[in-house]
């Protein structure tokens, strides 16, 4: 038996060795930028990384990309106390919870390590900046802008949200609540749920939501992979331009609906530009610059700068319609 | 533990099943010895391709998260050797953990938000063990209506947000380190030496193999049943309420999602470490090899540049490979029955 497991073993490491070679890998950390996302493996997320890995290859930086399997802070937090090892120049992270993250990158700040937030930010005293892609207020204000524009400023609307303790879309929701109350005061919000960043979850909560109000006139997708949840049921419906929605998605997910109608608009921005955003502030942590107001970055344009509150924001959000909706691949 | 009620005299006929086996051996059970080695052999790899491997920034950093899933496993370790399953252990840590969070918004003091938070464990526990032990419901089902409960209570209580703002006594645990190894892991290596000493030197830890190889026989044989499966979830809900504090302390917040891993964690951990799911052996060795397995393949990976999802495909192997490698050895030993 013991022969067996030592041929066992070795065979498992043979294979070990062959599949992933075996040349030591480099240690790069002078000029490593680590990118981590919320999760791995959503198109914006991919959009985001392939607009960094561009900037940072043109800028000279050696990226890495990688990220938790699911949109939960513990285990985000695992990988950064992973990343820590190696010891990167820049960290750049897109945080699920903004205080269970503060304490890891509080840690790699005493390090050494740049820390930078990206597309969701951390407690203000764990990182160096954060890349903002729009500010919330305006955000929030502008989706429930262009669902009352629809709704003509009255009925009863629904919210499926992402998770219920991701804080930026609980920023978000606050403003799209508060856009409500001071400018459609006729409108009445019934319910706010949670479709947990995945579509079969959210179009289970909207098709109920339908039963359970059948005056029901609109819907917000606030996390993108409730809006085409929401479409999806409304086809099913058979109630296609007679609900409104509106709300956060990517081009990729809503095109067929955008196409056929059944959706008007749907509000972003450009994940790749927030991207090499990010990346082309890292080189500047890299080079010790520090980011002023109105500068001008490549393949971005004019971003604004806040050096207070050590936030620099990309820009206005993106309406995606049938006329440009073709224009965005993500 | 002892129970006036059972008419088995425990000191007596040298039964095969209570005979002293040393402290911290396997009984008879190869798999941990075939992790330990395949992880050892992992190590040296990643230790070559990787120069961060071996470093000491690394392991400090490694065995926190360690110690964290290392208490609930242990806790799962008792009840899979019952024959049970807890599905409810990661929202138990979710709503020790929103106490705590609940505590520290009231000014409590730092003891006062550990005793809460521990509390709060063990009464969720404890409620899964009347439950499943006097009401003698199946604990799968008990515990997929309670996961629901706690996580849905916690997520009131805190109304879907995160709590941040805890004393810096309280965080004392994540940075704190005795002879530069984190106070965490001292923690988890002492449960763990207890855990040890309880399963295989007490009636207790004898009654619960004995209820997980044939609850019939157990309850035949007079044994106390009900109040060993009601000990049994209260520990369990006693180590998540512990490692809902450390995970307050190591992330400095406390959210009601925030065990939601560490279930399957557990319970994977468990089985890699030889136990059979069906329950009738446990052992705290082949336990804290398990969760160390799995801990160090997932840091280790990281190191090596592994794309996420192919580290999650790969941990996955690991379990599967282990659970085979030791059914086949076990079938070879029981075959002469």
């Amino acid at each position: 038996m013991i022969k067996n497991l030592r041929r066992a073993i070795t065979g498992i490491l043979a294979i070990l060795l062959l599949t992933s070679g075996c040349s030591r890998l480099p240690r790069n950390s002078e000029t490593l930028f680590v990118m981590v996302p919320k999760l791995v493996g959503i198109p914006y997320f991919n959009a985001a990384r392939d607009g960094a890995s561009a900037e940072a290859a043109r800028l000279g930086l050696h990226f890495f990309y990688t990220g938790p399997t699911a949109a939960d802070a513990s285990l985000q937090v695992d990988v950064l106390a992973g990343l820590l090892a190696r010891h990167p120049a820049v960290l750049a992270v897109s945080c699920n919870d903004a205080n269970a993250l503060a304490p890891v990158l509080r840690r790699a700040r005493r390090y050494g390590i740049s820390v930078l937030t990206w597309d969701a930010d951390a407690q203000p005293d764990s990182r160096d900046w954060f890349v903002s892609q729009v500010e919330d207020e305006t955000l929030g204000r502008h989706v429930m802008d262009v669902l009352a524009e629809q709704m003509r400023g009255r009925g009863q609307f629904a919210i499926i949200t992402g998770s219920l303790t991701a804080s930026n879309l609980n920023a978000w929701l606050y403003w799209m609540k508060k856009q409500q109350q001071e400018k459609y005061p006729q409108m009445q919000l019934v319910s706010v749920v949670p479709g947990n960043d995945d579509q079969q979850q959210s179009f289970v909560q909207a098709q109920s939501l339908l039963q359970a109000y059948p005056d029901l006139r609109g819907f917000i997708g606030n996390s993108s992979a409730a809006p085409p949840a929401i479409a999806r049921a409304i086809e099913q419906a058979g109630l296609s331009g007679k609900i409104a929605i509106a709300g956060l998605s990517t081009p990729n997910l809503m095109r067929s609906y955008i196409q056929d109608g059944t959706v008007r608009t749907i509000t972003l921005w450009d994940p790749g530009k927030l991207g090499r955003l990010t990346a082309a502030i890292g080189a500047m942590m890299l080079r010790h610059e520090t980011p002023y107001d109105g500068m001008d970055v490549p393949g971005v344009g004019t971003v604004g700068v806040f050096p207070e509150s050590h936030k620099i924001v990309m820009g206005l959000p993106l309406d995606f319609t049938r006329e440009n909706i073709d224009q965005y691949a993500f | 533990m002892s129970s006036t009620a059972s008419t088995f005299p425990p000191n007596s006929a040298p039964d095969p099943q209570t005979k002293r086996t040393p402290l911290f051996r396997p009984a008879g059970n190869l798999q941990p010895g075939i992790v330990a080695t395949l992880i050892l052999f992992f190590c040296l790899y990643a230790g070559y391709r990787s120069g961060d491997f071996w470093s000491a920034l690394n392991w400090r950093l490694l065995v926190q998260p360690l110690a964290e899933a290392g208490l609930v496993s242990l806790g799962m370790m008792f009840v899979i050797a019952s024959g049970g399953i807890d599905l409810s252990a990661g929202s138990i840590i979710g709503l020790s953990a929103v106490a705590a969070g609940l505590a520290a918004h009231h000014g409590w003091s730092v003891p006062a938000i550990e005793g809460i938070a521990i509390l709060s464990g063990l009464l969720c526990g404890a409620f899964n063990g009347l439950m499943i032990g006097v009401l003698r419901l199946s604990s799968i089902l008990v515990t997929l209506g309670s996961m629901i409960l706690f996580s849905g209570i916690a997520l009131a209580l805190s109304s879907g947000s995160s709590f941040a703002g805890f004393p810096e006594g309280l965080l004392w645990w994540n940075d704190a380190t005795f002879a530069h190894i984190p106070v965490e892991f001292l923690l988890f290596l002492g449960v763990a030496a207890i855990a040890a000493v309880l399963l295989q030197r007490t009636l207790w830890g004898h009654y619960v193999v004995a209820i997980g190889s044939n609850p019939v026989t157990a309850r035949y044989s007079g044994y106390p049943v009900a109040l060993s499966t009601f000990a049994i979830y209260s520990v369990q809900g006693l180590l998540c309420g512990m490692t809902g504090v450390l995970m307050v302390a190591r992330l400095a917040s406390a959210r009601a999602d925030m065990g939601q891993g560490l279930m399957l964690m557990a319970i994977a951990a468990v089985v890699l470490g030889g136990a059979p799911i069906e329950g009738g052996a446990a052992s705290v060795l082949g336990t804290v090899t398990g969760v160390g397995a799995f801990y160090i393949v997932q840091d280790g990976l990281l190191l090596l540049d592994v794309p996420p999802f192919v580290q999650h495909a790969l941990s996955s192997v690991l379990l599967l490979v282990a659970v085979a490698f030791g059914n086949l050895l076990r079938g070879k030993r029981e075959d002469g029955r």
